[in-house]
């Protein structure tokens, strides 16, 4: 395996083929997060109007 | 005995919450739910899994958090999923959230329409395995959530979308896939009028110190 038979020799090269690797990756902050709100309108779409009779199921007294 | 029948209160017990939908019992819903599958291994379609289910403290296999109490440190050497909250928007129903109908008390009934959806980040040490946990998460909400629909009493439940793997800024020895869970539900409510009614508003009684004087 060409990838490896350097490994021991050389352990640099290893950490520098995955730092390349993860170069091309994004980052995501979990902090900064905020969801694509245009891709929910497939789920439940804005202009959604929905019948009194679903929307009868439940009442808070 | 009275000729009124018994008020029928069956249709308001809702198996997510008596008093209708909040956020951290979406949060607390998503979790359980992640815990259930990721519990026991005949659900897993990975066998990756099954020798990382979760148990309940720090010998976990798979740590399946909330993000508000989540830290990098938390999640060591194995795999996790963490659930974050996104922001709800609600749809406004007619220019007065839609007054359905007013009883002969004088009683109205207001609906109002709401969506909003949870990400849980399938977090891995390697790519690879974010991405199989990716798949194992999105998968489990995509056949399933027609069932969780309709057994929580939710007007729309499914899966919104799947993310590409990312670096995780937090953490950078992890990579996260990040899972998308949109839904969408009604807030119905009744309002009572326990107040009399103003037939008539005499502004010499209002006014009468000023207009006595």
């Amino acid at each position: 395996m060409p990838h490896f038979e350097n490994d021991k020799a050389a352990g640099g090269a290893r950490t520098e083929k995955k730092a390349s690797r993860r170069r091309i990756v994004p980052k995501l902050s979990i902090k900064d997060w905020e969801a694509d709100e245009k891709l929910l309108d497939t789920i439940f779409p804005p202009w959604l109007r929905i019948g009194d009779r679903d929307v009868d199921s439940r009442s808070r007294r | 005995m009275s000729t009124v029948d018994p008020e029928d209160r069956i249709r308001l017990v809702s198996n997510l919450c008596s008093l209708g939908n909040r956020p951290i019992i979406m949060t607390s819903l998503m979790r359980l739910l992640l815990i259930d599958h990721f519990c026991r291994d005949d659900d897993l379609e990975n066998v990756e899994f099954h020798e990382r289910l979760f148990r309940y403290g720090e010998e976990t296999g798979i740590l399946i958090e909330d993000a508000t109490v989540w830290t990098p440190e938390k999640t060591q050497q194995r795999p996790a999923v963490i659930i974050k909250r996104n922001r709800w928007q609600c749809i406004k129903r007619g220019t007065l959230d839609s007054v359905k109908d007013v009883t002969a008390e004088g009683n109205t009934r207001h609906v109002k329409l709401w969506r909003g959806s949870h990400t849980l980040f399938c977090l891995a040490k390697e790519g690879a395995e974010a991405e199989i946990l990716g798949d194992e998460v999105y998968r489990f909400f995509e056949h399933f959530g027609p069932v969780f629909r309709r057994y929580f009493g939710l007007l729309a439940f499914d899966l919104a979308y799947v993310d590409g793997p990312s670096e995780v800024e937090e953490s950078s020895e992890h990579y996260a896939v990040p899972v998308t869970v949109g839904y969408g539900w009604d807030d119905t409510w009744l309002l009572y009028q326990r107040a009399p009614k103003i037939k008539k508003i005499k502004i010499s009684e209002i006014y009468s110190p000023f207009l006595t004087q």
